[in-house]
């Protein structure tokens, strides 16, 4: 009899959790049916466990990160993806040129860990409100191109070169716009704010 | 297709099983993180603001930025507990409809 109703209570508890992990339509967004999760550097550490973050190196260029999440396709395909904040008067489906490169450095982490060692297909950018929810057409995907990596190993060479040489950098933003948004505006000394 | 997908589970698990194997930088070369990358390709001089330590507005932005990443994070780690939990019960229960059989023959 004790038998029976602890079965009935863990089956109960199961069809229970199971309804409420399938209504959690935040988390199906995050991993869609299909995929699955690899890993997760957006803190919580100890309930992610074995699905934690991340350190990705490529030793070919020097460069090392931890993807936000790292996502496994229906194809087995390497899936990485990164969550930025949504800046006010977002426009869907746009995305920053830096955050851009970003995900094209994680094309190249993917590419270069021996872990992975394969090119991602394509990438994801989520743009995120106050309380960590995508923005509607806040998710971007970018696909991986001979281009996107060439960018960014040209941006990896000329930061050595900056280091190496300990020369001033000079502002490389166009606009007053980025430059009115820029943190270090204050700071900076070339900042063109109109 | 099947060898495609034994490729893709070696990798995974390779990752999963390895991923605290400290990583070793080349004496001769510093680590470039992909994050200072992405700051160079917003703006040089912003990058190169920080790595001289005269940014103190730089702070502020990665106490913003984490708290939204932890936001994001809840979200998925909640997913992760619910589904190990349905996981756990699903086996409790059906290791109790096992014993529930055996007794049962046995009565």
């Amino acid at each position: 009899m004790v038998v029976i109703l602890a079965f009935a209570l863990f089956a109960l508890i199961g069809i229970l959790a199971s309804q409420a992990f399938r209504s959690t339509g935040t988390y199906r967004a995050a991993v869609p049916a299909g995929y699955q999760l690899v890993s997760m550097d957006l803190g919580h550490e100890a309930r992610m466990g074995a699905r934690g973050p991340v350190l990705l190196r490529d030793d070919e260029w020097g460069i090392v990160g931890k993807v936000d999440l790292l996502l496994r396709g229906p194809q087995g395909e390497v899936i990485p993806v990164e969550y930025k904040s949504a800046w006010k008067g977002y426009e869907a489906g746009t995305a920053r040129r830096s955050h851009m490169v970003q995900l094209a450095t994680a094309f190249l982490l993917c590419q270069g860990d021996p872990r992975i060692n394969r090119a991602p297909v394509e990438g994801w950018i989520r743009y995120v409100d106050d309380q960590g929810k995508v923005v509607p057409g806040g998710e971007v995907k970018v696909q991986n191109t001979p281009e996107a990596r060439a960018q960014v190993i040209e941006i990896v060479q000329r930061m050595r070169q900056a280091k190496r040489t300990k020369a001033e950098v000079h502002r490389t933003l166009n606009t007053g716009y980025n430059c009115r948004h820029c943190l270090n505006h204050g700071t900076c000394g070339e900042a063109k704010v109109a | 297709m099947t060898r495609q997908t034994t490729e893709t589970r070696d990798w995974m698990e390779e990752l999963i099983t390895l991923q605290r194997q400290p990583q070793v930088a080349r004496p001769d070369r510093p680590d470039i993180t992909a994050s200072a990358i992405a700051d160079y390709a917003y703006c040089g001089r912003s990058w190169w603001i920080r790595e001289q330590g005269k940014s103190p507005a730089a702070k502020a932005l990665m106490e913003a930025g984490t708290q939204r990443h932890l936001s994001a994070g809840a979200i998925i780690a909640q997913g992760i507990s619910l589904e190990r939990l349905v996981t756990v019960c699903l086996a409790g229960a059906a290791i109790l409809a096992i014993i529930t059989g055996v007794l049962w023959t046995q009565l």
